[in-house]
C-alpha cells in the first residue's frame, strides 16, 4: 500500500506540474470566466442603456408612435404590452428621429398607406435596439390588430374576433422524470466522461510508455511490484482529473454566483440543478471513477507494449475504440433516441457502454435502482477482471524492447509467468 | 550468506538465451559474469532478480528464493533510466521511497551518495542537463541509496572517463570492504580483472567458463614475457621461438610455451651482453582466455 501511496504522489506531483496539464487547465478556466464575462456584458444588461439589447424587453423603453391618418386604429395600444408607447405629431418626428439617433432606448413607428395598405416604417439606432430588434414580435401585434380591424369593419362581432384569436391551449404532461435540465446535464457529463476517459487514460499511457522508453522502467520494477507501480499511476492521474473537474466546476459555480447576473438565469428558469442531489452525484461519482479505472488500466497495457514514444498513438487505438464505441451507444441511446429498447436493455450492462447511459438514464428517470446496482456490479468486476489480465500483460511485457508488441504476443508472454 | 544459481534457462522462441546455467558466490566481493554483447547476461540478473520468469532453473539467497521483500537488492541496469524532465534529489528520494525508507532517510542518503560521487551541486538540476557520466552516478545512487545486501551492476563502466571510472572502482572497493555481494557483468575485461575474484564466461546463453580467476588463470601457466630494452632483440627472439604478440614503447610481448622458455632467452640476452630494464613472466590476461575460449566455442 506504501508503494502504491508513493507511486501515485510521485505521479500526481509530476503530472500536475507538466506544461500541458497546467495550460490546458487554464485555458479551460479562462474561457468559463470569459464566457460568463461576455454573457454579463452582452445579455445581462449592467446598465440601463444596454438594457434593450437583443430581444429583451423592457418597460423603460419608450416607442414613439405617429399614426396621422389613424391606418391601423388600436395598434399603439396594443403596442403597450411591450413599450411604452407615446403617440405623438407629424411635426415632432424630425425631432424625434435625431433623438433615435443618439439613444439606443427609444424607437419610433410611423403608419401610413401605401397601395390601400397599411405601411409601418420602424426607425431605431440599429438592428440591435429598439423595435428594430423586436420586429418579429412588433409585427405580430400589429398584424393582429390589422385583421381584426379589417374584420370588425367588415361587420364580424369584435368577441367573435378575438375569440377566434385565442390560441389552442397545450399541456404537456411527462410521466418520466426526464426535463430539459436532466437532458441537457446528461448530455454534459456523457461528454466530459469521454473527454475524462481519453484525456487521463492518456496520460497513464503516455506516463508508462515514456518510463519504458527511457529504461526508468528497469529501476523501478526490481523496486516495486508492476501491480503496484500500475495502480499508483492509474490513481494518480485519475486524482488529477479529479482536481482538474473540481477546478472547473468551482470557478462555473463562481462565475454563476459572481459574474453572470441571476436576471440571466432566473430568464431560463426551466433549467435546474435541482436534479443533481446527493444520491446522483454518489452514482455519477461511482461510474466516473469505475469507467475512468477500466480504460486506464487497458491504456496503461497500451503504453507497455511500445518501445519508441511514436507507437503509443497506434498502440493505444484499440482502447479509444472501446471508448467511442461505449460513448456512442450511450449517446445514440440517451441523448438521440432515449427509450427502452433491447440495445439500450444490454447496453446498460455492458462495462465499456455502461458509464455513458446510467448516469444520463439516471438523471431522466428511466433506469431502475437494481438496474443500477446490476450495472455497477458487472462493471467493478469487469475493473477487477481487466485490471488482473492487465497486472499480468504490462509485467510480461514492460521489459521488452524492440518492436511494438502485438496484444496476442503479449498476452501469450504473460502465460509464460 | 550465499546466492546459489542452479540451471537457469531461458528461451526466446527457438533462441536459448541462457542455458542451465548455475553458479554459486559464497563470500563477499565482486563476482564477474563476462561474455559477449547477446552473451545473456543481462537475462540472467533479470531472471535472478525474478523480473522475468525462468524457463527452469532457480535463483536462491541464503536458500530461499529472491524478491523485493524478501531481500534487499541494487540494480543498475545496463541501459541507464532517470526521469530526465525531474530534478535528481526529488527522484533519488522516489527510488529510495519504493525502497522502503522513509522520505527523511532517503534524502539524507541520497545527498551523502551525491557528496561521496561529487553531485551534490547538481541536486536541484533536471537530470537532463547533466552529462551521461554524472546522470551514470546518478543510477548508482538509484542503486544503492538502500544499502542494499546484493548489489547486480550490468556494465558499470560502460561510457564513464578515466576520472568517473576511478570514482566508480573506489566505490565498488568500499562496498567489497563493507562485505557487500557485487554481480558485475561486463564485456571489459581488464575492469572485471581488477575486481573479479570469482567468474563465469558465458557465450550464447552457455557456460564456457567459471570459477575463481585465479586459479582459471594458473592453469593456463605463464605464457607471456615482456621484455623491455634498448637492443634490437628481435632476431634474438626469433631464434629462441618466441612470438612477438604485441609491441608498446619499448616494450615487447611474446608468447611463450612455459618458464623454460623464458629463462633460456634471458640467457642467451646475457650472454649477447643485452640487460633488459624490464623482464616479467606473466600469466595470459582475462581478455586472452576469453577471446580464446569464445572464439573457440565459435
Amino acid at each position: 500500500m506504501k508503494q502504491i501511496f508513493t507511486v501515485f504522489a510521485f505521479t500526481l506531483k509530476d503530472a500536475i506540474r507538466k506544461k500541458a496539464f497546467i495550460i490546458s487547465t487554464a485555458v479551460i478556466l479562462v474561457l468559463i470566466i470569459g464566457g460568463s464575462a461576455v454573457l454579463a456584458v452582452f445579455m445581462g444588461g449592467s446598465d440601463e442603456s444596454d438594457s434593450e439589447a437583443g430581444d429583451s424587453v423592457s418597460s423603460k423603453n419608450i416607442c414613439y408612435y405617429l399614426d396621422e391618418h389613424n391606418i391601423l386604429p388600436g395598434a399603439s395600444q396594443a403596442l403597450s404590452v411591450l413599450y411604452d408607447v407615446r403617440e405623438i405629431a407629424p411635426e415632432e418626428k424630425e425631432g424625434i428621429v435625431a433623438q433615435i439617433k443618439e439613444d439606443k432606448n427609444i424607437s419610433l413607428l410611423e403608419v401610413s398607406a401605401k397601395n390601400s395598405q397599411p405601411l409601418v416604417t420602424v426607425y431605431s439606432k440599429d438592428f440591435m435596439s429598439g423595435a428594430g430588434a423586436n420586429l418579429t414580435v412588433v409585427s405580430q401585434i400589429i398584424n393582429e390588430i390589422h385583421s381584426m380591424n379589417y374584420l370588425v369593419n367588415a361587420g364580424v362581432d369584435s368577441e367573435l374576433v378575438i375569440l377566434s384569436r385565442q390560441p389552442v391551449q397545450y399541456e404537456t404532461v411527462f410521466e418520466g422524470e426526464m426535463n430539459a435540465s436532466a437532458y441537457v446535464i446528461g448530455v454534459v457529463f456523457t461528454l466530459l466522461m469521454f473527454f475524462a476517459f481519453y484525456y487521463y487514460g492518456y496520460g497513464v499511457a503516455m506516463s508508462v510508455a515514456t518510463e519504458k522508453t527511457s529504461r526508468v522502467m528497469e529501476t523501478l520494477i526490481v523496486s516495486a511490484k508492476p501491480s503496484r507501480i500500475l495502480l499508483g499511476k492509474c490513481f494518480g492521474m485519475g486524482v488529477l482529473g479529479i482536481i482538474q473537474f473540481a477546478l472547473i466546476v468551482l470557478t462555473g459555480a463562481a462565475c454563476i454566483k459572481f459574474i453572470i447576473p441571476s436576471e440571466l438565469l432566473s430568464q431560463n428558469a426551466e433549467f435546474s440543478l435541482s436534479v443533481l442531489n446527493a444520491e446522483t452525484v454518489a452514482v455519477m461519482f461511482i461510474y466516473f471513477v469505475l469507467g475512468y479505472s477500466l480504460f486506464a488500466v487497458m491504456n496503461a497495457v497500451s503504453g507497455a507494449l511500445v518501445s519508441k514514444i511514436e507507437d503509443l498513438n497506434s498502440a493505444m487505438m484499440p482502447v479509444l475504440l472501446l471508448i467511442m464505441v461505449g460513448f456512442y451507444l450511450g449517446y445514440f441511446i440517451n441523448i438521440i433516441s432515449p427509450g427502452s429498447g433491447t440495445v439500450r436493455k444490454i447496453a446498460m450492462y455492458v462495462p465499456i457502454s455502461s458509464p455513458f447511459i446510467i448516469p444520463s438514464s439516471m438523471l431522466s428517470g428511466s433506469v431502475e435502482p437494481y438496474q443500477i446496482v446490476i450495472s455497477v456490479l458487472i462493471l467493478a468486476l469487469s475493473v477487477v477482471a481487466v485490471g488482473a489480465l492487465s497486472v499480468k500483460i504490462y509485467s510480461a511485457s514492460v521489459l521488452h524492447y524492440g518492436n511494438k508488441l502485438k496484444f496476442k504476443d503479449a498476452i501469450k508472454m504473460s502465460r509464460q509467468k | 550468506m550465499a546466492l546459489k544459481v542452479e540451471g537457469l534457462t531461458k528461451s526466446f522462441g527457438k533462441k536459448v538465451a541462457v542455458d542451465g546455467l548455475s553458479f554459486e558466490i559464497v563470500r563477499p566481493g565482486v563476482f564477474g559474469l563476462i561474455g559477449t554483447n547477446g552473451a545473456g547476461k543481462t537475462t540472467t540478473i533479470r531472471m535472478i532478480l525474478g523480473i522475468m520468469p525462468a524457463d527452469s532453473g532457480t535463483a536462491l539467497w541464503d536458500g530461499k528464493p529472491i524478491t523485493r521483500e524478501t531481500l534487499s537488492f541494487g540494480y543498475m541496469p545496463e541501459e541507464r533510466g532517470i526521469y530526465t524532465k525531474n530534478k535528481v534529489l526529488e527522484q533519488l528520494v522516489y527510488f529510495g521511497m519504493l525502497r522502503g525508507m522513509n522520505k527523511s532517510d532517503a534524502s539524507a542518503c541520497a545527498l551523502r551518495l551525491m557528496d561521496r560521487l561529487g553531485v551534490s551541486e547538481y541536486k536541484n538540476t533536471l537530470a537532463e542537463k547533466l552529462s551521461k557520466g554524472n546522470q551514470q552516478k546518478i543510477q548508482l545512487i538509484a542503486t544503492l541509496i538502500h544499502d542494499p545486501q546484493l548489489i547486480f551492476l550490468d556494465e558499470p563502466f560502460s561510457g564513464l572517463d578515466p576520472v568517473n571510472a576511478m570514482v566508480l572502482k573506489e566505490l565498488i572497493e568500499e562496498l567489497t570492504a563493507k562485505g557487500k555481494y557485487i554481480v558485475m557483468s561486463s564485456h571489459q575485461m581488464d575492469v572485471v580483472e581488477d575486481f573479479c575474484k570469482d567468474i563465469v564466461i558465458l557465450n550464447e546463453g552457455k557456460t564456457l567458463l567459471q570459477g575463481s580467476l585465479r586459479k582459471i588463470k594458473e592453469g593456463y601457466g605463464h605464457t607471456n614475457l615482456i621484455v623491455s630494452c634498448k637492443e634490437d632483440i628481435s632476431v634474438l627472439a626469433s631464434e629462441a621461438g618466441l612470438l612477438l604478440s604485441d609491441t608498446r614503447a619499448g616494450e615487447y610481448e611474446y608468447k611463450i610455451t612455459g618458464d623454460e622458455m623464458a629463462q633460456s632467452f634471458l640467457s642467451g640476452l646475457l650472454r649477447e651482453g643485452i640487460y633488459p630494464v624490464k623482464y616479467e613472466i606473466k600469466e595470459p590476461s582475462l581478455n586472452e582466455i576469453f577471446i580464446e575460449k569464445a572464439g573457440g566455442a565459435k
